[in-house]
């Protein structure tokens, strides 16, 4: 009895140094970064989103609106007071 | 109004005091007519005033790129805003879609006496020429009076 266990356990630990020794064999270092390559090579290059500029994104949450005749307006629509702003963008 | 516009916006329209309401004025060549077109352009998908600020900004760079290079200028700063649908803004730009109603509308501002810029309406009162945010919120707050 003593003898099968002791033939058992020297074969479960030729077994595991066998399975330890073979692992980095296995695994070529240069093959790691040649997937990366490839991996981001595969992957577009991201297209940049519009981004709001501060003058844009201050005009969130307003009201906007066109008048009768056809001209855009800011603001409540039924606000006490319209100021018209007779200008270009130059 | 450039430099008074942010705190008057902020002052004023934002909590519904005011409504500002712009109305163009054609006196700079074809820079002012691109310019306007794709302001009103923008404003068919509902981004007018985001066109506005945007074009505001860049003055200087309107002033830098020739008349042939206008368009795709504008066509670069419409790609800015979010959800703007690019095809109809583009086919908008480069067909002149909004030229005859700005060129109509200038035409009938001349008539009132409407001839250089910045002028500025509220109510009966008429200001003209570049103001103060002081001289602004005063002539606003008479207003509401």
């Amino acid at each position: 009895m003593p003898r099968l266990f002791f033939m058992l356990t020297a074969s479960l630990a030729i077994a595991l140094t066998a399975c330890a020794s073979a692992t980095p064999a296995q695994i070529p270092a240069t093959r790691a970064p040649t997937q990366t390559r490839a991996a981001s090579a595969s992957v577009p290059t991201p297209v940049a989103l519009p981004t709001a500029t501060p003058a844009v994104a201050a005009l969130d949450n307003l009201a906007q609106s066109v008048t009768p005749e056809g001209h855009y307006a800011l603001g409540r629509v039924d606000a006490p007071v319209t100021l018209i702003d007779y200008s270009d963008f130059m | 109004m450039l430099t008074v516009e942010p705190t008057i916006i902020e002052k004023y329209v934002r909590p519904g005091k005011v409504k500002l309401v712009f109305r163009d004025v054609l006196n700079h060549g074809e820079r002012s007519l691109r310019t306007s077109e794709a302001a009103a352009c923008a404003g068919k998908q509902n981004q007018f005033w985001q066109m506005h600020a945007i074009l505001f900004e860049r003055q200087g760079d309107v002033y830098a790129t020739s008349n042939d290079q206008l368009v795709e200028r504008m066509q670069s700063w419409g790609k800015e805003l979010r959800g703007l649908d690019q095809i109809a803004f583009a086919k908008c730009v480069t067909e002149r879609a909004t030229l005859k109603a700005l060129q109509n509308s200038d035409a009938a501002q001349r008539a009132r006496g409407i001839i250089s810029q910045p002028i500025f309406e509220i109510g009966a009162r008429r200001l003209a020429g570049l103001q103060s945010v002081e001289a602004m919120a005063a002539a606003l707050d008479a207003a509401m009076k």
